[in-house]
């Protein structure tokens, strides 16, 4: 690692203590345009707000460099495809942080099933049980940490008051900047659904349904969330998103057959049940068949590497081409709250 | 927000949608959420025409296609052509 970039001066400090203590040399830039600038930088991560990811990424197409983003690669569909046709026109290898892509337990349960050893499939489950509480509810405007420039920090959002306790994080549930939990941690297990499929194109039919629900606070995205995709002459998927816990007296996750975050594909002769830690097949009886342990995600990173090292886009087990998201999809009415998450293929 | 007899209605309508929905409501009752009153966002079947990205039928024009793009804030602006 040669350069890190933050519009907040206090993680670059972070970074180049923790340099210093590695005894490595770090450069630090507050404005990427400024990394990419720099001849030692052959490739970016960019783990930035959503907002952000698909201008960083294209940015960095045009400056030559490789590019590693995370999840979701983009914050609306257009943007996708311009980053798509940016890694094309600049032959820029550009891999998507979906790192369950390079779990070889998960690739071959999939191929287990779809190879029919389960019967046809009928139904794919995709879930995101994961607790998430209250952000809070500040009474006007917050004023904005001194050591973060929020000019660069807003980057092509909307650069508005600070409407929440907190910058950092929680920005995921404001839809300026973040795409709500389905198109947050889901969208890894959304990616698992597609891949279930075999990785059809986009759906040809989205709904979605939802809300915001106990909690009054300064988030605008749902917390509770059920979604639809069709695509024609495939099993339908639906997704389901819960942050509330079981019960309202206690903080546990529900599960279903044994998946909080995870998918559950349903065949004819029985089921699938797991995700990125490892899973089952199961017969109609509910008896355990086949164990399929998780293995190598931690080769992500590793893969993107060699996929430079041999300009072998054919290496990259995340290509973008794969990751167009339909989160800000659309909704009837005045709230457009869950409704604008209808898709996230 | 709607009544969430029609979202039943429309999502139990759907492949699989029964379950779904009967889980999606036992579960926030079990939050203490009364339904009745809170309400359901329910989105629209939505079209899309994977080829051109772009959705079709009643709800594209207005509502739909232009949550598919953002109005970037210059300079930060994603070119038509990049």
């Amino acid at each position: 690692m040669v350069a890190v970039c933050d519009p907040d001066r206090s993680l670059q400090a972070r970074e180049r203590e923790d340099a210093a203590r590695r005894g490595e040399p770090l450069l630090t830039f507050t404005d990427l345009r400024e990394l990419y600038d720099c001849p030692e930088v052959d490739a970016v991560v960019i783990a930035t707000p959503n907002h952000w990811h698909a201008l960083a990424a294209i940015w960095a197409c045009q400056a030559g460099k490789d590019v590693y983003v995370e999840k979701p690669v983009s914050h609306t569909v257009w943007e996708g495809r311009k980053l798509v046709e940016a890694a094309a026109r600049y032959k820029r290898i550009v891999m998507a942080g979906t790192q369950n892509r390079s779990n070889t337990g998960l690739a071959a349960a999939i191929a287990h099933l779809r190879s029919g050893a389960l019967g046809p499939i009928r139904l794919v489950r995709g879930f995101c049980y994961k607790r998430r509480p209250s952000i809070g509810m500040v009474r006007g405007s917050r004023p904005i940490p001194p050591e973060v420039d929020y000019d660069l920090w807003c980057g092509p959002a909307p650069k508005g008051p600070l409407l929440r306790e907190r910058l950092h994080y929680d920005w995921h549930w404001v839809w300026e900047t973040g795409n709500a939990d389905i198109g947050n941690q889901g969208i890894h297990e959304l990616d698992m659904c597609r891949w279930a499929l075999g990785d059809p194109g986009h759906p040809a039919r989205v709904l979605s349904a939802g809300g915001r629900y106990v909690y009054e606070d300064d988030a605008t995205t749902p917390n509770t969330q059920v979604a639809y995709f069709e695509h024609p002459g495939l099993p339908p998927v639906w997704f389901e998103v819960r942050g509330l816990p079981a019960r309202a007296d206690i903080e546990a996750m529900d599960h279903y057959r044994g998946v909080r975050i995870g998918l559950v594909v349903e065949c004819e002769g029985g089921w699938y049940a797991g995700g990125m830690g490892g899973g089952w097949t199961y017969d109609r009886q509910g008896r355990r068949l086949t164990q399929f342990s998780a293995s190598g995600t931690e080769t992500h990173p590793r893969r993107f590497v060699e996929a430079m090292r041999d300009r072998d886009p054919r290496k990259v087990t995340a290509p973008i081409r794969m990751r167009p998201s339909l989160q800000r999809a659309a909704a009837p009415g005045e709230h457009l709250v869950s409704s604008r998450a209808n898709g996230a293929l | 927000m709607e009544h969430f007899e029609r979202a039943r209605e429309e999502i139990a309508a759907l492949p699989g949608g029964e379950d779904v929905f009967r889980r999606f409501e036992e579960h926030l009752r079990a939050n203490g959420v009364d339904l009745e009153k809170s309400g359901v966002v329910l989105g629209p079947m939505l079209e899309f025409d994977g080829a051109v990205e772009w959705f079709r039928g009643a709800w594209a024009g207005r509502r739909a296609n232009p949550l598919l793009h953002r109005r970037d804030r210059p300079p930060f602006v994603i070119p038509e052509r990049v």
